[in-house]
């Protein structure tokens, strides 16, 4: 049963038009069309600056012609020449693999991702040096229409393309590219200036608006980063720009409220410490009940993050930001901020909607997603320092009120509900300068560490620290003044603190309840009692036990809830605020 | 911007980039001077595929329309190439290429709904085929001009507004002998009226041929029509570009001294006859006027 080789050789007549189809069809949608056309006027700028060591004047023009149905793009790049415009008809044969480090437009199929969207391509280019001018005209509405014919593709293609050349000028360098009558209503869009302008401005690599109140801080520190690197580009002539929500909102005549703080840089780097992007944010400086950044669709505002490959941005914004992943990846929408990749393995994949797999891939998504965790369980930071503001306001407002009353000559109930409301503010404030205060260890969660930074500000510090002095005033006034209900008033408030700690949470340390209300509690574990705040003899014993008993319930906690968890991190900020309210200053 | 100004001067000749860059460019200043200080204008024409005159004028415009035929496959290789030239001279803000017969844009209701930027201040009719270009419809007992009730039709969109005109003419004109013949009524009622030099006038107009008698008959067809505007004209050029060509240049300004409009009284006709009459020979001899009589009132005055 000897096999005997039979001559066979491979040619293009063994590659059936249809996979033409699979190629093109529904791979772009309208915008990305525009897209990998803009890719390639921005690698003719590249090539052009490679080959003459010139920086030539970099601006993309689009022209939108929606009465003849037409899309024009047009660069003043390095332009093709005979060769060029030979092989700018291949399909997925890219030259750009011989530039080194040069990634963007890797496996795009260049001139045919129009393939769906019009009925002609007519490419015009001359080069650099090059008194000729070719044009490249090709049928994708006679290529469409039979690719799904049981044929050789070069069966399809042959006499649905044509080159032509003319006498030019050796000057001139440029390359027009006319997507010529396009389909609709399937690429519609592209002929939609608005829409065309929305995505070019969020997706492609143009400069921050001008007339964005942070954009000069922004390009001072991207100015060293090729990363960043933008072009002019136009449609129907006007500039696009990147936009980004307003800083300042006018309240009142001469009165602004500032909605943004200022940038800040950040170096994003995987577990190894190597750093594989670039990035800066803006925190909301919104101090209401809805901290996130507002952004104005209409004007194709922005917020969170955009994730961008050579400043062409890949996915959405947001990308990379799984819940699953990300803690607080909500939160994400109180910044706005760019992330520039500069790890050179990274590249997109061929329509630009993530990452194409390697084998840094899964390292620089984890390091972005790590980015994201500490940027968005720093808004607890805010969140906390806008909290302990809010309070000190409200305590400042309800000593004026008590002043004022008390000069009224008011008196219960209304003294018992101010005593109160100034006492849980009294509460909210020591708990927050508690925070501030607690020492710093290597194992705090990045929401604690976030708070405490917050809270650590000089100016949050100080509003505590007179607004304490401030309740401890109106209280001795109230005290001296109205005595009878300031003595009924502190009754109630305790007796309300007695509940509250009966309904406070608990924990099952091997099988013992442990209560934390007043009076001795036998500990099993331990064999120790847990007593009261009010005892004072034997305090050290106590702060040892209490010490003991507190680290075996974080042991058991950890082993059952995982140390890595949320419910974990969630136990050990708020256990020393717990047994601090309960006088158990460990 | 690119080198095509210099490249596509060589498809233009030297004595319409004369016109173009030197006789109509102080017009236009002046009529900016004059009525847009320190606006820029709005630009309404054939440009043709190498939109020459917006490259010359671009300081003084800042939107343009650009008429072209597309419905043959030359028409549609003009209409590409304005696209592609307005891309390369970054002059695609606030353009727009119409596609379509300028004697519809201008000259009908339908037509005049696409262009974009109504009032223009400059419409530049560079008319190829000649002004009159009349054509015989079944239905009339005389020959129509599609043309001149396009021109009928713009000074009618313009009413108002300043602008200036540009008209260039092909002195080879199909005008099946209108033009002749208007002008000789028009010699016809003015020798009636008790003036001089008449007869002379027009006799040596004749001399020119075509020339002569564009000369006369466009600015008397521009003063009738005109009624809402009053019209200052340049002296008319004659001039070899590709063919032999007669270009006018008038501007606009709208007429407010009467509701119902202006009239064309035998003092402005005269006027208008009596326009002087240049001709270019080359870059360097520049213009020259041709000794042409004039007709005069009887006290001497023309």
């Amino acid at each position: 049963m000897g096999w005997r080789e039979v001559a066979a050789e491979w040619t293009i007549k063994d590659i059936g038009a249809p996979l033409l189809a699979s190629l093109a069809e529904g791979l772009y949608d309208a915008k990305e069309v525009l897209r990998e056309y803009m890719q390639n006027a921005v690698d003719s700028y590249v090539d052009f600056q490679l080959l003459t060591g010139k920086a030539p004047r970099e601006s993309v023009r689009i022209f939108i012609d929606d009465d003849a149905g037409d899309v024009h793009v047009m660069d003043d790049g390095i332009g093709m020449d005979r060769a060029d415009i030979l092989r700018a008809k291949s399909i997925a044969v890219s030259h750009k693999l011989e530039r080194q480090n040069e990634f963007v437009g890797f496996r795009g199929i260049g001139i045919w991702a129009g393939l769906s969207a019009c009925q002609r391509l007519v490419l015009e280019t001359t080069k650099v040096d090059v008194p000729c001018v070719y044009r490249l005209t090709i049928e994708f509405g006679s290529i469409r229409d039979q690719v799904y014919d049981p044929i050789p593709i070069d069966n399809l293609l042959q006499g649905k393309f044509r080159i032509e050349e003319r006498d030019g000028h050796s000057k001139d360098h440029y390359t027009h590219v006319r997507l010529e009558d396009v389909r609709k209503p399937h690429y519609a869009d592209l002929l939609h200036v608005k829409e065309m302008s929305g995505y070019v401005s969020e997706f492609l690599p143009v400069s921050c608006d001008p007339e964005w109140t942070y954009t000069s801080d922004i390009e001072r520190e991207l100015a060293d980063l090729p990363e960043a690197k933008t072009f002019d580009i136009r449609i129907n002539g006007n500039r696009v720009y990147k936009k980004f929500p307003p800083v300042y909102k006018v309240v009142a005549k001469g009165e602004r409220e500032t909605l943004l703080k200022k940038p800040e840089a950040h170096i994003v780097r995987d577990k190894t410490g190597r750093v594989v992007a670039r990035a800066w944010s803006c925190e909301t400086n919104r101090r209401g009940q809805r901290k996130a950044i507002e952004v104005d669709h209409d004007l194709g505002e922005v917020n969170s993050f955009g994730v961008r490959i050579k400043n062409f941005q890949v996915g959405k914004r947001g990308f990379l930001a799984d819940p699953a992943r990300v803690a607080d990846a909500d939160n994400l929408g109180w910044y706005v901020g760019e992330i520039y990749i500069t790890d050179t393995d990274i590249r997109p994949d061929t329509n630009r909607r993530a990452f194409q797999r390697s084998f840094r891939s899964d390292e620089v998504t984890a390091a972005i997603q790590q980015f994201y965790t500490e940027i968005a369980t720093s808004s607890r930071g805010w969140s906390a320092e806008v909290a302990v503001l809010n309070t000190v306001a409200q305590v400042n407002e309800t000593a004026d009120h008590v002043q004022e009353m008390l000069a009224a000559g008011d008196q219960a109930p209304t003294v018992t509900k101010l005593w109160k409301d100034l006492n849980a503010g009294r509460r909210d404030l020591l708990q927050a300068r508690q925070k501030a205060n607690a020492k710093d260890t290597g194992e705090d969660s990045a929401r604690v560490v976030a708070e405490r930074k917050y809270l650590r500000k000089e100016a949050v510090r100080d509003a505590i620290k007179v607004a304490l002095h401030r309740v401890e005033a109106v209280q001795k006034l109230l005290q001296e003044q109205s005595p009878e209900t300031v003595v009924a008033a502190v009754q109630e408030s305790e007796s309300d603190g007695r509940r509250r700690r009966s309904k406070a949470q608990t924990a099952n340390l091997k099988g013992v309840r442990v209560s934390p209300n007043r009076g001795t509690e036998r500990v099993a574990s331990t064999g120790a009692d847990v007593e009261t705040p009010e005892q004072e003899e034997d305090s050290d014993l106590t702060k040892r036990i209490i010490e003991t008993v507190a680290r075996a319930f974080l042991a058991a906690a950890a082993a059952v809830l995982g140390e890595d968890s949320e419910a974990y991190a969630e136990i050990t900020d708020r256990l020393p605020v717990e047994l601090q309210r309960r006088g158990l200053n460990v | 911007m690119s080198d095509n100004r210099s490249k596509v001067s060589e498809m233009s000749t030297e004595a319409k980039d004369y016109i173009r860059g030197i006789y109509d460019l102080n017009i236009i200043r002046q009529f900016q001077q004059d009525h847009c200080p320190e606006q820029r204008l709005s630009y309404l024409g054939l440009t043709g595929a190498e939109i020459l005159d917006v490259l010359t004028w671009c300081e003084y415009i800042a939107k343009w329309t650009s008429v072209q035929m597309a419905h043959t496959f030359e028409g549609r290789y003009c209409a590409d190439r304005i696209i592609h030239n307005a891309l390369a001279n970054n002059m695609e803000r606030e353009f727009q290429l119409v596609r379509g017969d300028i004697d519809d844009v201008v000259g009908t209701s339908q037509g005049q709904s696409k262009p974009r930027y109504w009032p223009y201040q400059i419409v530049n009719l560079d008319y190829y085929g000649g002004l009159v270009h009349a054509s015989r419809d079944p239905n009339l007992d005389r020959p129509v001009s599609k043309r001149l009730e396009a021109l009928r039709g713009l000074f009618h969109k313009q009413a108002g507004h300043p602008f200036v005109l540009f008209l260039t003419l092909n002195l080879k004109d199909k005008d099946l002998g209108t033009v002749a013949g208007l002008v000789a009524e028009e010699e016809e009622d003015l020798a009636g009226l008790e003036l001089e030099g008449v007869t002379e006038c027009f006799h040596e107009h004749r001399s020119l041929r075509n020339a002569g008698l564009l000369k006369i008959f466009v600015p008397l067809f521009l003063g009738e029509i005109a009624d809402q505007h009053d019209l200052i004209f340049s002296p008319p050029v004659l001039y070899r570009g590709t063919r032999p060509m007669i270009h006018f240049a008038v501007r606009c300004p709208p007429y407010v001294s009467h509701a119902a409009g202006r009239r064309l009284h035998t003092k402005d006709k005269i006027d208008l006859i009596n326009l002087p009459l240049e001709v270019l020979h080359d870059r360097d001899t520049g213009m020259k006027e041709v000794d042409l009589s004039k007709i005069t009132q009887p006290n001497g005055n023309r």
